[in-house]
């Protein structure tokens, strides 16, 4: 069963789909809302099973130079800037998006918007989310969006979301972390 | 084929759901429908009880219910002095209908806003040991998290509606904008007794809060989703009256449920000014007015 | 003992229009006293004066409970309606979307009126027995003359030390008058209610008044002291019987 949905509703399904005690063969999708710390720490246990895209996630495959790094000082300031306090799912990107054009300034020592622009289009980058390098159409040339999957979550507490295993990737290929479990009820009772 | 089984859920969603709406309106009909004040920001403060609630579920597990309640006498608090500004400001001056509804407009981004710098735009959810789980009868399934705001709402309305017909102060809020100098006649003072009943209105507010971020997520701009809803139901409702209120929640949630299981859900939007057009081209004083 | 109510010298006005002139009245205990006048020489201005609702520029008013004074002046209507000082208003001024039930209990506000509810409450009934049928209809529907009665058993249940009652027989058909100031003489006979009461119809005032007063253009012309001293007089004749 594939679900669709920005944050109200995604706690809503997930919510229902353990009130109507749904038992698809897998749950998930495009649940906006599944990334961040205040739905997480609430849903705790019911995500289990759950299979929903990410974009980056504190498993060992995306472990990228600087990343730890960066966690650490966004992390340090978010509570008292009253965002997010884990950081994992739009931060990193926007830090990388920076520092592609910070690099391609640099390479190009130019400003001119058109010489940045196809600078970008051709070479690669090194960011904290890893070597990111543009295709044709202009979005990378090999899609980084994730499709990860809820394991093992017994409580509700926020550390357990900043240790590997808990939301394991299952592709793209290149970056896999762990197996699916199948079908959704079977890991919705671990 | 319309399945007796989805409708039978649809129809019941639907009573759970109006329940939650008529906590959420009460304090609207008390507002509006007894003391004409316009309060706008009355959804607001409802958001304002859900963060409340939120913080104290977050750092010490009080039961969202529990916490709403406890709220209650902040709320009534806030009310008092939100009334008593809007009074000396404009409805003494006779100045209420224009710029006391901008002074609510303010009061609605003033909260929204603090509330972002507070807390962020996130969506904010409370734990307790029924959200998630359910009853099922037969086909019909009841979630806990829609059951128990709908036990509170009936509660919270049998309370408003004795306090407002058997006590003193209750009869005088009902009395007041009728005649407020019949009203002194009688030996109350009508700027105390709209000091209560607007207490009164923004302490429900609490409680509805509380059954708000039970049901789902919430976040600080979602007040104005309901402005139109609620005050839909206390037109409705017929401006005032409790009992009244309650119902015409009920039946503006009944058909929000049904439209959205059976037309989608972007339609459900639509219904509370429906039902609302298509009422008050019959009865022009609302379902239950005079 | 008992109840008196003193008014002295009261001058008032609104604006710079001043509608009385050194006005001076008494009310006491058990007496029923007429205010006489046509429209616009100052009665109800008099009586808001009482009520606290139009403050007076110059003069006194108070009442003595006991023989303990107490100034009525600067206070806020409220305030010496819970002195046991109650108005049926002109114009009758009930809560149209109340029941009759809800409207007698409103009367009953005031905290030295709410212990004796139940035997008020009874008494209402037994001297109006419309309202008493007529319990859970809504105010506003009811026809003038039971409107009326509803204003009076309003007023009663406030327990009153002073009743003061302007213009009854405003709006009322001349047979409901009747009913109405019969009413109130009831009242008085069996309970030795003090009374002041602003009128215009003068053969219905005083058909209950023990004596009487008449205002015109502001200024008492003249005082009776009995029913028969206010019918002799001129300027009664000249008002109020054609003469």
């Amino acid at each position: 069963m594939a679900v669709y949905s920005y944050p109200p509703d995604t706690a809503g399904m997930v919510l229902a789909a353990h009130e109507v005690g749904l038992r698809p063969k897998m749950f998930g999708g495009g649940m906006v809302g599944l990334q961040f710390a205040s739905l997480l720490t609430k849903l705790g246990p019911k995500l289990n099973g759950i299979v929903n895209y990410d974009f980056w996630v504190p498993e060992p495959t995306l472990r990228f130079p600087g990343i730890e790094d960066f966690l650490q000082r966004y992390q340090a300031k978010a509570s008292s800037a009253g965002v997010d306090p884990l950081g994992h799912y739009l931060p990193p990107w926007a830090y990388a998006y920076l520092q592609v054009l910070g690099q391609a300034i640099e390479a190009t020592k130019s400003l001119d918007q058109q010489i940045v622009a196809d600078y970008i289009r051709k070479a690669e980058f090194d960011t904290i989310v890893g070597k990111v390098r543009f295709g044709s159409n202009g979005e990378w040339l090999q899609s980084r969006v994730l499709q990860v999957q809820f394991q093992g979550i017994e409580t509700t507490d926020i550390e357990q979301f900043k240790q590997p295993g808990k939301r394991v990737v299952l592709y793209p290929e290149k970056f896999k972390s762990g197996t699916l479990i199948y079908p959704y009820s079977k890991a919705k009772i671990q | 084929m319309v399945s007796l089984d989805l409708l039978a859920n649809a129809v019941v969603a639907g009573i759970l759901l109006g329940g939650f709406y008529a906590a959420v309106s009460l304090g609207v009909s008390i507002a509006f429908g007894l003391l004409d004040v316009v309060n706008i920001a009355h959804p607001v403060f409802v958001i304002l009880g859900s963060y409340a609630v939120y913080v104290t579920n977050t750092a010490f597990g009080l039961d969202p219910i529990v916490a709403g309640i406890v709220f209650t006498p902040v709320f009534y608090g806030i009310g008092v002095v939100v009334y008593r500004i809007y009074y000396v400001s404009f409805e003494k001056k006779g100045q209420e209908s224009l710029r006391g509804l901008v002074f609510f407009f303010g009061v609605l981004f003033i909260v929204e806003v603090g509330l972002t710098l507070k807390y962020g735009v996130d969506y904010r959810l409370v734990e307790a040991q029924y959200i998630g789980e359910s009853l099922r009868f037969g086909p019909v399934g009841i979630a806990l998290r829609l059951l128990v705001p709908c036990v509170v709402a009936v509660l919270l309305t049998l309370v408003l509606y004795l306090y407002l017909a058997k006590t003193f102060v209750g009869r005088a809020i009902k009395a007041v904008s009728q005649d407020s100098l019949a009203l002194r006649l009688m030996g109350a003072d009508p700027v105390k007794v709209k000091d209560v009943a607007f207490g009164i209105a923004i302490a429900t507010a609490s409680l509805a809060g509380a059954l708000l971020i039970m049901i789902g997520p919430v976040e600080p701009s979602m007040n104005r989703e309901y402005i139109g809803r609620v005050f839909a139901v206390a037109v409705l409702g017929g401006m005032g009256s409790i009992g009244g209120t309650f119902l015409a929640a009920v039946i503006i949630g009944v058909a929000e449920s049904l439209t959205s299981t059976f037309f989608g859900p972007s339609w459900a939007v639509a219904v509370s000014f429906g039902v609302l057009l298509l009422a008050l081209a019959v009865r022009p004083a609302g379902l239950f007015g005079s | 003992m008992g109840n008196r109510l003193v008014v002295r010298d009261v001058q008032a006005g609104y604006g710079a229009v001043r509608v009385l002139h050194g006005v001076s009245i008494e009310v006491n205990d058990a007496e029923t006293v007429v205010l006489l006048g046509t429209n616009g020489n100052g009665k109800s201005t008099l009586i808001k004066c009482v009520l606290g609702i139009v403050r007076p520029d110059a003069g006194e008013i108070f009442l003595e409970v006991d023989g303990q004074r107490i100034d009525l002046v600067g206070k806020p209507p409220e305030e010496i309606v819970n002195l046991g000082v109650t108005l049926v208003p002109e114009g009758r001024r009930l809560f149209p979307k109340l029941t009759v039930e809800e409207n007698l209990l409103l009367g009953a506000y005031r905290p030295g009126a709410r212990r004796h509810i139940d035997r008020n409450l009874a008494f209402c009934f037994e001297t109006f027995p419309i309202l008493r049928s007529r319990r859970k209809q809504r105010a506003g529907s009811m026809s003038g003359g039971e409107q009326q009665m509803l204003a009076i058993g309003r007023a009663l249940m406030a327990a009153p030390a002073i009743l003061l009652v302007d213009e009854p027989s405003v709006g009322l058909a001349p047979v409901l008058v009747s009913r109405v100031i019969g009413k109130i003489k009831e009242l008085k006979d069996r309970y030795q209610l003090t009374v002041l009461m602003a009128e215009q119809n003068f053969n219905q005032a005083t058909k209950i008044a023990d004596r009487g007063y008449i205002i015109v253009h502001g200024r008492i012309e003249f005082e009776g002291h009995s029913t028969r001293e206010l019918s002799e007089n001129e300027l009664v004749k000249k008002y109020y019987l054609g003469v």
